[in-house]
């Protein structure tokens, strides 16, 4: 499939904020799984040049904005081309050892029920076939209900109580793998919904665990499958908190209000030059 | 029976002791006495002070300072040198392997969670080679010696040691008011620390620096326990003394703020803790950092001394380690020996520890500067039993060894001197190559008997000297 | 040079001349409450409000010795008393350690925790011993400046600090004292003012200097044109504008750059150089003033914004 993909986020500042500098990483990376046809992010309609890659193997940026602003508005836009890979991420994606990704986090503490819910999901077959059951698993018992937890809401209290957003479904699934000894990892990207109007998208988040022999592999507990061809991925980490793609500080600015718009299509496979004069 | 610095077997005074001894008969306690109070007038004035953090006083009280000269032999010191260049060797290669390739866990020699799961371990420096593969670029090794022939280390420091300035301004008010001492003894001289310093950090500019580095000293600020120290380093090696709000980051590199406008900086030593350095690679909540630091350092536009994550090799589960450690990346065996160490996660060694508490020292595997430890032939019974109960809810955070019979050195008591317990802290620095000063600083706890050198917690400190 | 390092300088320098001047001030206060008829009057309120901190005791109460003791020497809260701007001008000091030599450093630390230990009636007891210590503090921190600090642009930092201050503090007493200066006092004549004018000279150490100048008579033409216009006299207004214009164009040099400070110290001086006492009559003593306090303020703006304060 080919995705365009258009992602703002702005910041409103009450006062003029100075001292504003923001870390950045939503720069896709190509891998077996999609290619990266063309990508630019801007900041204040500033064009981010200079990528580095972190030791999670993403991409990340700094931006520092000139003076006092009241907005900052990022943008990312670009098109990447998909291929369904049932979840196997080629290559090896980060320098960072798997073994990492067995840290806990605040946001992914396993308590008794996330260690019960893995043993459910174990499966004499080997680990990865206990991770499809756990996918399947995490997705019939959290229901996806917007609102009902929030940014700090941690994988025992989602299980707790049975519902959540991709965040909460994801930090299950990683919680419950690493329950099970099996590294795991948070993995923030977008989804193309064929079901939703292209411009009624928000950021999309799933996990990543890693199998011996086979390497990194996506589970998407939301769809309680693997990635398809309409996920792009961004970034990962061991938890949201830790794989978020902007991150912030200021030293004045009052109050801050937040807003994100994404907008998602697929374009017809070959006809490049015509997408990109309909923008 | 304890080892004394000054002794022979039979109980002779030391060659290398044989004239302090004389210059202490001469000048009588009482003189000594009266010197060592215009020594302290000197420090004060000059305002070499040490804040303990967290206990309450005199924020900027002075370190005390024990007149009489704790001395190594050139033989000793040959073998304490070889000693501590191979083990700051081996924790940078340590250091590059377990940020790279992982090597040694692969081999089974140390244990992936003690590494991977320690808070000390940076996953943002992985796959990532700092300038010259150095992390460490000043090992502190804290040595104790418990026989003639026997040193032992008790731990390393692999972050930004503190204490240098006191081996510099000891031996500077030790020449300056006894200069008679210096004319007896072929003292090896230490002064030149702060320019192998600039030299060592030099060594290790940035990729994008192609001229000779400006390198500066990092500080929390002057209200940070260390700051004399950092002010005097900065001094002495005559580059800018910064705090974080100097310095920004644009571009993928570092500036500090000048009258004239931004300048850069190319390598930054800094005394600041990894989780404060840069609240958009560390600790969100930092106040303190330079946001976007370690993006410029990851992407080759500045050096930052040492490298963040650089203490996983010093963490007290992995010291255990050290000695293989030697072996797998140098080919050699340790010249200097650790201290036996009873790792409280492993069941075995766990058992053991419970059996004999009252015989041993405990220490919190992350906990640092002699807090939190138990040495259990001091502690009362009750003590014991409540740290007991730590250790069984959470054996992985502690570490046990016997109690040392530290060595003692001669020491300036109210009537005469007396014998107190010393360890050392030699200070490598680590550039293209490795550089050591003959010296270091040695730490003495002042109360009879007590085995705690910190200054934290009321240890002083002396003069070490290095005879040729 | 580091910007806060030029900071911190320009304001230890003017920390130190502020716990100097409150100590002079403080002199000349003692000095009118043993005057004659002084328990009539509240002559602490005019040292409470040069020093700008009125708020500390009040707007109405009588203010006793023991008050100013309190608030103006020993307050660590209050920024005006002497303790705190000692403690500052040292902790000014010790965040550019670097920038500074031994001695200078050793005048900033030497005693600084002294105040501390004194209760009021302690300090009643010792004001002259604590009121010389300080302005020994201040001339022996001068002295090491002056003998041992290197001529570079941090030097010419803390003086233009210091200059400034000087400045704002005599223009300040003279802003409270105005009245008595003016032309129709004269005809009120007597004792009184007399004792006002003499304690005025002392309060900035100048009856000595201002004898040399002008013999013996006082007049508040002669004083006024003393304190604000006279070039020898190195607390007069004028004299702080040259040497704020000098070494403000001496940064200026070193930075290879002249800025809107220069621009305007430039212009202070030339304006005030021109006048002359009956001219400063003329437009009002007050007024006149008022607009140089004004424009020390928007000075020290203007050099915070030209070398990037903080």
């Amino acid at each position: 499939m080919r995705i365009t993909i258009r992602h703002e986020t702005l910041y409103r500042y009450e006062e003029e904020a100075s001292g504003v500098v923001m870390r950045l990483r939503l720069q896709p990376a190509s891998s077996n799984a999609q290619t990266v046809e063309d990508w630019v992010v801007t900041a204040n309609d500033v064009p981010i040049e200079r990528w580095i890659t972190n030791g999670y193997g993403d991409a990340e940026a700094v931006w520092r904005a000139p003076g006092r602003v009241d907005r900052v508005e990022i943008v990312s836009q670009g098109t990447v081309r998909t291929v369904d890979c049932a979840g196997v991420l080629k290559p090896a994606h980060g320098a960072v050892r798997p073994q990492l990704f067995m840290r806990a986090t605040p946001l992914t503490e396993i308590d008794d029920a996330i260690a019960g819910l893995a043993q459910r999901a174990r499966s004499e077959q080997g680990p990865l076939s206990s991770l499809h059951a756990l996918c399947k698993l995490v997705h019939a018992e959290i229901e996806y209900r917007t609102g009902s937890t929030t940014m700090e809401t941690t994988a025992a209290q989602a299980l707790a109580q049975k519902s959540g957003v991709c965040q909460d479904q994801a930090h299950v699934f990683i919680a419950a793998a690493r329950s099970l000894m099996i590294p795991a990892r948070y993995v923030v990207g977008y989804l193309r919904d064929d079901e939703r109007p292209d411009s009624e998208h928000d950021p999309h988040a799933w996990a990543e665990a890693w199998v011996e022999g086979l390497g990194w592999i996506g589970f998407d507990s939301t769809l309680g499958l693997c990635p398809v061809d309409g996920h792009v991925r961004l970034c990962c980490g061991l938890d949201a908190a830790d794989a978020a793609p902007i991150r912030g500080v200021m030293i004045a600015g009052g109050e801050t209000t937040l807003s994100h718009d994404v907008q998602i299509a697929s374009l017809p496979p070959e006809d490049t030059a015509q997408s990109q004069t309909q923008q | 029976m304890t080892c004394s610095e000054m002794l022979g077997e039979a109980g002779d005074v030391r060659d290398c002791y044989a004239a302090v001894q004389q210059w202490v008969d001469e000048t009588g306690i009482e003189g000594l006495h009266r010197r060592l109070s215009e020594a302290e007038a000197i420090f004060r004035r000059i305002g070499i002070t040490f804040a303990v953090y967290g206990e309450g006083g005199d924020p900027e009280r002075l370190i005390p300072f024990d007149l009489l000269p704790r001395i190594f032999t050139a033989a000793e010191w040959a073998r304490l040198e070889a000693g501590i260049r191979q083990r700051a060797a081996a924790l940078n290669a340590f250091l590059l392997d377990v940020y790279n390739r992982g090597e040694i866990i692969r081999a089974g020699i140390v244990p992936g969670d003690i590494v991977y799961q320690n808070k000390a371990y940076k996953p943002e420096m992985a796959g990532f080679t700092p300038p010259g593969k150095v992390y460490s670029h000043i090992v502190g090794i804290d040595i104790v010696r418990t026989g003639l022939d026997d040193f032992m280390v008790l731990e390393d420091n692999c972050r930004t040691p503190s204490g240098v300035s006191y081996m510099l301004e000891n031996r500077e008010i030790m020449t300056r008011m006894f200069p008679e001492l210096f004319a007896r003894h072929r003292v090896a001289p230490v002064d030149d620390y702060p320019s192998q310093l600039l030299r060592s950090l030099q060594e290790v500019g940035p990729p994008a620096c192609k001229d000779v580095p400006r390198v500066v000293v990092l500080t929390p600020g002057s209200f940070n326990s260390a700051y004399y120290e950092h002010s005097y380093l900065a001094d002495l090696m005559g580059v800018e003394l910064v705090e974080p709000a100097d310095l920004f980051v644009e571009d993928g590199l570092v500036f500090m703020k000048t009258t004239r406008g931004p300048r850069r900086v190319d390598v930054i030593y800094r005394r600041i803790d990894d989780d404060f350095i840069d609240p958009l690679a560390f600790r969100a909540d930092s106040l303190l950092g330079v946001p976007g630091l370690f993006n410029a350092y990851r992407g080759g536009g500045v050096t930052l001394c040492s490298a963040p994550g650089a203490g996983i090799a010093d963490d007290k589960a992995v010291y255990v380690y050290v000695p293989e450690m030697i072996r797998f990346y140098l080919g050699e065996s340790a010249i200097l020996q650790n201290v036996p160490t009873w790792q409280c996660s492993k069941p075995d060694d766990f058992a053991h520890v419970m059996a004999h508490l009252p015989e041993l020292v405990v220490k919190e595997v992350h906990g640092s500067g002699g807090y939190g430890m138990l040495i259990g032939p001091k502690a009362t019974s009750s003590e014991i039993e409540a740290y007991a109960a730590r250790i069984r809810a959470n054996p992985s955070e502690f570490i046990a060894q016997p109690t040392l019979d530290l060595s003692a050195a001669p020491t300036l008591g109210p009537v005469g001197l007396v014998q107190r317990h010393v360890d050392f802290r030699p200070f490598c620095l680590v550039g293209k190559e490795i550089r050591l000063v003959p010296g270091g600083l040695t730490r003495v706890a002042l109360a009879e008997g007590s085995l705690v050198v910190n200054s934290s917690q009321g240890g002083g400190v002396k003069d070490t000297w290095v005879l040729r | 040079m580091l910007s806060r390092t030029a900071e911190n300088l320009f304001w230890m320098a003017r920390y130190m001349e502020r716990a100097e001047a409150t100590a002079r001030l403080l002199t000349m206060g003692q000095r009118m409450t043993i005057l004659p008829g002084a328990t009539m009057r509240d002559e602490w309120r005019s040292v409470v409000q040069v020093t700008e901190c009125e708020d500390v005791f009040g707007k109405d109460a009588i203010i006793r010795e023991a008050d100013i003791v309190e608030h103006l020497i020993l307050n660590a809260d209050n920024p005006a008393s002497i303790r705190a701007c000692l403690a500052r001008a040292r902790q000014n000091g010790k965040s550019v350690r670097t920038a500074l030599t031994q001695e200078m450093w050793e005048a900033l630390n030497e005693g600084w925790r002294k105040l501390e230990t004194y209760g009021v009636n302690d300090a009643r007891r010792e004001f002259a011993e604590i009121i010389d210590w300080v302005k020994t503090r201040a001339m022996i921190f001068r002295g090491a400046t002056e003998s041992g600090q290197l001529r570079n642009e941090g030097h010419d930092f803390l003086r233009v600090g210091g200059a400034l201050e000087r400045a704002q503090m005599t223009l300040r007493l003279l802003d409270v004292k105005y009245y008595v200066l003016l032309p129709e006092t004269e005809v009120v004549g007597g004792h009184r003012d007399h004792y006002q004018w003499t304690s005025v000279l002392h309060a900035l150490s100048g009856s000595r200097a201002y004898h040399h100048v002008y013999g013996g008579s006082y007049t508040p033409a002669q004083i006024t044109d003393f304190l604000m216009l006279n070039r020898q006299f190195p607390r007069s207004t004028l004299y702080c504008f040259d040497q704020m214009a000098y070494r403000l164009q001496r940064l200026a040099s070193w930075h290879g750059q002249r800025t809107p400070a220069n621009l305007r110290s430039e212009e202070m001086v030339e304006t005030l150089a021109q006048a002359n006492s009956g001219d400063i009559f003329r437009r009002g003593l007050h007024e006149t003033v008022q607009n140089k306090i004004v424009q020390c303020n928007a000075l020290g703006h203007e050099i915070a914004q030209a070398y990037h304060f903080g």
